[in-house]
């Protein structure tokens, strides 16, 4: 995931040194009326609080997102959290969506539902489920190759047949003298 | 009698698809539908009995060719039945256990206002399976494979008002998809070398490593092997009839048929085998793993069912079609029976699922409890019940094998397992005093619940030894070894029950200790979930948006088109227009220029 | 052709003659028997296909998008009726003309033997179509979706009529059926490439091509429902058709040429689909689908296969219904909640349960559930590129996922989950409605059935 950040950081530091310009309508990939779109960029105090009661928002809260030309305009800075870890016993107006009536919603809202991510906090740290996860993982993998290479079998004679190991039936030289075999010695 | 097989067998087909038929014709009679469709499926069940009783009479199996689908090409794509061991064995269990469980839902959803469209689903369900089980041609496979992969989102998702239900309904179809990808795999590489996906023609060639483990992604996915295994234990959102019937006994295990269906393939590629075995050990610890944990005792019944799936594979991986499938028979009963029990345990606490304010039901919910002991007792491989039968096979088996060592003891570390999981849920469920509030509103009075429960406890006793009796294995079973080789499932069982036992009288007494990794790894479901059911959809959804539509869709494309050529054609005509300032004389006077030149030029 | 060609023509005489409360009634009911009379355009038994005259000729490529053209309008029209109930009854008649015109085109673009009359007709539908658009869609962002769709269209075709007069100066003749015989071979040099690209771009931007897909989501999204369909349906497959038919000239450059578009369409398609997972806008969603779905066609067409043939031509028509029917299903969600934001329809479900099933139905055409033509195409397609090379399947599998969890997100979304209360006052789904929907999944469902009807001229 660091890898793709990365390399979306990097492409976004391409495309915004590349073009630098006003909105171009950011959240639908087609055609959003002028009025679902998010407004200029807000530079003065003024417009800031313009648009933090535009949103419904007070001054203090709203952040808007960088100014980097990709059109979240004066689209307020969400925290990054997601609906599931907001409270389940809250008689919230849309209680699927735990959401009020004319609460801002996060940009990546539609992302934050509750049944895609989940940004909840959990009672073991990333790092350390990270660690024991692939630890338990690749310790298994290991040990998989280690089987391979020791496997457990039980020890059996090779099969044995009369007629020295029914030497003409398998198509031998009849003419030749074939070799005795024998499984026992005494 | 050849005819007669066949035809039963389709007749019985017939016989399901009539409540659907009625449904169609009459949307709005449903008062009686649900108990038609019970009775339509007894009646199925009873119309296959004579072809299994002809199959073990005569042996004889068969492929009908029903009606020519279409052709392209030289690839003929038609309507082809394969009535051989497997599927004639497995029709009537299937019936069986769905008569038993159609008839748990008529009291277990007896509340439901949309009843009757539940049952058209379960038979629905029932159809599809049917159509992968005996289906003769890959293409005809598929249908059913993905037909009980839909039905399954269909059911899972039955309460659509919860969140929860449609997350797992959608996690289920994305999983079931991943495996898809092999299934497709498998396909086009069948369609390119062999030019046929009638399974006899595959079977008269070869396939290679690539297309095998094609087959076993998709086993991987339907029937949730390490690594697609989540969507089994959310799938437990749906209702308990749906777990019973989809999660436990016909759906899940697809995967394994499907590689038993084409094990004729996979016998001698031991790279395919391999992977099937070591996917199976994974699986089969893991799961249990996670199951000693879970205090949901839906959880802790699908993750044993996974934890079998597991088992399943590594008999796949062992080389033993018959025992594999033996195990699926023998495993759809009593794990419907412990689904249909936790069902009738869940509806008297006024459902409460958690095991830990259970306690004490042995008293109050005699037949109920009984059942869930011999189902647990199956489970673990008591000897002559039903488990027994597969599960020590199995394990001989895997013991005079030439196989993976690390395999084979995980293998035995997740029998040891189920004894301890199953013994939890006996030892919160059963025993002890009673932790529930006094005004559950227990009842075991209801036909509709106790019949299907005792009938699957039959079941589960005798099924299997009427099928190992009857039925002779096909493939090679070692019977001799030594004594120590030929008690490792039990030893290792009994092992399971005594120490869990002991730790238990010694750890009751102790405070306890939260925060210790190995409960954490085991109780959050080895992180798994955790750590990828985050990380994907965050990866892939922010790339979704802000890659794909923000920054190449609505920057680069848009200004290297439109928009680009706009500001192009903007500036520079507004440049040219700039150098245009109407000043005519100074415009004339460069003819003077131009035009000697080109006077110059001509002459 | 004619038996077809003066009944549609003739819709329009009454259309206008109709009175007011037969508006509706009568040229649906007419086009629909005109459909009817076209479906044996389906029957084929010849390798030629027909020759009606000169200038038209059907064959098994031809005859399905001809009847798939012919049936979808007595569906537009039905589907738009309650849209137009405000405008006064000139207005309806000219958008049933416009219609009507379209259609008109469509016959005949798909049915004309000559590549010049094709490419004069590939033009003519736009016409119709941006009228439509830019007349009756619903924000004024359509006149931006209009601007568009016209340029990306225009700007693709021309060079199409360079390429297409200089191959008739060199082959004398750009009868389809002539120069199946005559021998003519593009070899691989650089003024061939030029040659090639001019050929294909019209029909990549028609598609569309990902990377020339911009105007696709715009005009699918500005537009009125039966634009919509009409669009999703048809007019994309002009492009495929038009490939399919043009590649028969440009042989044996097509091979070596079409690698960076295969892999571009196979790279688009999972762009696509990602970009389906996070819209907000439910036609913005299926008309992103519809860029996914016809990455497919490219890939189908461009292979060159007698497989990959048949794939890309049951794609098209299985595409055609689904597409069609779930915009016309969006449309029932937006003539509801006026809105196409699909977070504002949720549990739709509880209220319209009729309405559930067809949804659930599209939908699982839509992420090609087996046995519906849809899979029958995708893995035809899958199995060719998969013989092509064997890591298609990995991006096509990815595609194949994607598109399931973008199909039943948008199910689960809308149909599934609680009911609202801001929607309360819904009305309920008209019989209209259920008809249209029908409509669209009887023949999809038929040809399921047998699919051999549609498997196109290499069957």
């Amino acid at each position: 995931m660091a890898a793709s950040m990365a390399v979306s950081r990097g492409i976004r530091w391409l495309g915004t040194a590349a073009w630098r310009v006003t909105p171009v309508g950011a959240r639908a990939a087609s055609g959003l009326s002028k009025d679902m779109l998010p407004g200029p960029y807000p530079r003065t105090p003024e417009e800031r609080a313009a648009a933090a009661k535009k949103y419904n928002m007070r001054v203090e809260d709203y952040e808007p997102y960088p100014d980097d030309g990709f059109g979240y305009g004066d689209y307020p800075k969400l925290p990054d959290h997601s609906q599931h870890e907001r409270d389940p016993w809250y008689d919230w107006d849309h209680s699927e969506l735990r959401l009020n009536w004319g609460e801002p919603m996060h940009f990546d809202f539609d992302m934050y539902t509750r049944n895609r991510v989940d940004t909840s906090p959990t009672p073991v740290s990333w790092n350390t489920m990270c660690k024991h996860f692939f630890g338990f993982f690749g310790f298994m993998m290991f040990m998989f190759w280690l089987g391979e290479v020791f496997p457990s079998y039980r020890p059996v004679a090779p099969k044995q047949y009369p007629y020295n190991n029914l030497y003409l039936e398998r198509g031998g030289d009849p003419n030749v003298e074939p070799e005795p075999v024998i499984h026992y010695e005494i | 009698m050849n005819f007669m097989l066949n035809s039963m067998i389709l007749l019985s087909i017939v016989i399901l698809t009539l409540p659907l038929m009625i449904n169609l014709a009459f949307p709005h009679k449903t008062n009686h539908f649900p108990a038609y469709c019970k009775n339509a499926v007894k009646l199925a069940f009873l119309t296959s009995l004579p072809p299994l009783i002809l199959f073990v009479y005569a042996d004889t199996s068969h492929h009908t060719t029903w009606s020519h689908h279409t052709s392209i090409n030289t690839l003929n794509l038609s309507m082809s039945f394969k009535l051989d061991h497997f599927s004639i064995i497995f029709i009537p269990i299937a019936f069986y256990v769905t008569w038993s469980i159609l008839e748990f839902s008529l009291w277990y959803m007896h509340t439901d206002p949309k009843i009757h469209q539940f049952f058209k689903y379960l038979i629905t369900f029932l159809l599809t399976m049917i159509i992968l089980v005996s289906a003769n041609n890959l293409f005809q496979l598929f249908i059913g494979w993905e037909g009980v992969g839909i039905m399954s989102f269909m059911l899972i998702g039955w309460w659509y008002g919860r969140s929860d239900a449609n997350t797992a309904a959608l996690q289920a179809v994305l999983y079931n998809r991943i495996g898809d990808i092999g299934f497709m795999l498998t396909m086009a590489w069948l369609m390119i070398n062999n030019n046929s996906w009638d399974l006899q023609h595959i079977f008269m060639t070869n396939m290679n490593t690539l297309a095998l483990l094609g087959l076993i992604i998709a086993a991987t996915g339907k029937s949730a092997q390490f690594g697609l295994h989540p969507w089994l234990p959310s799938a437990m959102e749906g209702p308990t009839p749906v777990s019973a019937l989809l999660h436990s006994s016909t759906m899940v295990v697809a995967g394994i048929f499907l590689l038993i269906r084409f094990h004729p393939m996979m016998e001698n590629n031991n790279t395919a085998l391999t992977t099937a075995l070591c996917l199976g050990a994974t699986t089969t610890l893991f799961t249990a793993m996670c199951a000693i944990t879970q205090n949901d005792i839906k959880k802790i019944v699908a993750f044993s069912t996974s934890s079998q799936l597991g088992l399943m594979m590594v008999t796949i991986g062992l080389n033993q079609p018959h025992l594999a499938f033996l195990h699926i028979c023998t495993h759809a009963f009593f794990k419907a029976m412990l689904f249909l029990c936790s069902g009738s345990i869940i509806h008297s606490l006024n459902n409460e699922q958690d095991i830990r304010k259970m306690g004490g039901l042995l008293h109050i919910l005699p037949i109920t409890s009984s059942a869930l002991m011999t189902g647990s007792l199956a489970l673990m491989g008591t000897p002559f019940l039903a488990g027994f039968y597969s599960k020590d096979s199995i394990i001989e088996a895997m013991n005079t094998s030439y196989i993976n060592s690390w395999a084979m003891v995980m293998t035995l570390i997740a029998t040891s397992l189920t004894a301890i999981y199953s013994l939890r849920i006996i030892y919160f469920a059963l025993l002890n005093q009673p932790r529930f509030p006094p005004m559950s509103p227990i009842n075991e009075n209801n036909p509709n619940l106790t019949n299907p429960i005792t009938r699957l406890a039959l079941g589960s006793i005798f099924a299997a030894f009427i099928l190992t009796m009857n039925i002779p294995p096909t493939s090679m079973v070692p019977m001799t070894m030594p004594p120590a080789l030929k008690l490792t499932a039990l030893i290792v069982t009994i092992i399971g029950l005594i120490i869990p036992m002991e730790l238990n009288l010694l750890i009751n007494k102790l405070p306890t200790t939260p925060m210790i990794h190995t409960d954490n790894f085991s109780n959050m479901l080895g992180y798994f979930t955790h750590l990828f059911h985050r990380m994907y959809p965050l990866a892939n959804l922010q790339m979704g948006q802000h890659i794909a539509t923000m920054l190449i869709d609505l920057n680069w494309y848009e200004k290297t088109g439109p928009k680009g050529q706009a500001n192009l054609h903007n500036t520079t005509s507004s440049y040219i227009t700039s150098t245009q300032k109407g000043l005519i004389k100074t415009y004339f006077l460069s003819f003077i220029i131009t035009i000697p030149a080109i006077f110059a030029m001509i002459t | 052709m004619l038996k077809i060609l003066i009944p549609t023509f003739m819709l329009i005489p009454l259309t206008w003659w109709s009175k007011n409360p037969w508006l509706w009634i009568n040229p649906t009911t007419h086009s629909l028997l005109i459909s009817i009379f076209s479906i044996m355009l389906l029957y084929h038994n010849s390798d030629l296909g027909y020759y009606y005259n000169t200038a038209f000729s059907t064959d098994s490529l031809s005859g399905p998008l001809l009847v798939l053209s012919c049936w979808l309008l007595p569906l537009m029209m039905m589907a738009s009726q309650s849209h137009l109930t405000k405008e006064n009854s000139n207005r309806k008649k000219t958008y049933l003309t416009m219609l009507i015109t379209l259609q008109l085109s469509l016959i005949m673009a798909f049915s004309s033997s000559e590549l010049i009359m094709f490419y004069i007709l590939f033009e003519t539908t736009l016409i119709p179509t941006l009228i439509i658009i830019t007349r009756w869609g619903n924000q004024t962002e359509r006149l931006n979706a209009g601007l568009y769709f016209l340029f990306y269209t225009l700007m693709g075709s021309l060079p199409l009529l360079v390429a297409l007069l200089f191959m008739h100066n060199n082959l004398g003749s750009l009868h389809i059926l002539t120069t199946t015989m005559m021998p003519n071979t593009l070899n691989f040099s650089a003024p061939n490439s030029i040659l090639w690209y001019a050929c294909m771009i019209a029909f990549m931007v028609k598609m569309p091509l990902y990377g020339l897909h911009l105007w696709l989501p715009k005009a699918h999204v500005e537009a009125p429902i039966a634009g919509s369909m009409v669009l999703a349906a048809i007019l994309l497959k002009l492009g495929g058709y038009g490939i399919m038919r043009i590649t028969i000239f440009t042989e044996p450059i097509t091979m070596h040429l079409s690698y960076p578009f295969i892999i571009l369409s196979m790279w688009g398609m999972v762009m696509t689909s990602s970009i389906c997972l996070r819209q907000t806008d439910l036609k913005s969603l299926i008309a992103y689908s519809s860029v996914s779905h016809m990455g497919l066609v490219i890939i189908a067409a461009l292979m060159q296969s007698t497989l990959s043939f048949m794939g890309a031509t049951t794609l098209m028509i299985a595409h055609g219904l689904t597409s069609s029917m779930l915009f016309c299903l969006a449309n029932t969600n937006y003539e509801r909640i006026h809105s196409r934001t699909m977070i504002l329809a949720r549990g739709l479900q509880t209220i319209l349960p009729l309405m559930f099933a067809w949804w659930l139905l599209a939908s699982l055409a839509n992420l090609a559930l087996p046995p519906t033509i849809n899979l029958l195409g995708e893995l035809t397609v899958i199995i060719s590129s998969f013989s092509w090379s064997n890591f298609s399947i990995i991006l096509l599998g990815l595609n194949t996922v994607i598109t399931a969890l973008y199909s039943l997100h948008m199910l689960t979304t809308s149909q599934r989950g609680k009911f609202t209360h801001h929607t309360y006052p819904i009305k309920p789904s008209f019989t209209r409605e259920h008809i249209l929907m029908a409509l669209h999944l009887i023949p999809l469902l038929i040809i399921s059935l047998n699919p051999k009807i549609i498997l196109g001229i290499t069957y």
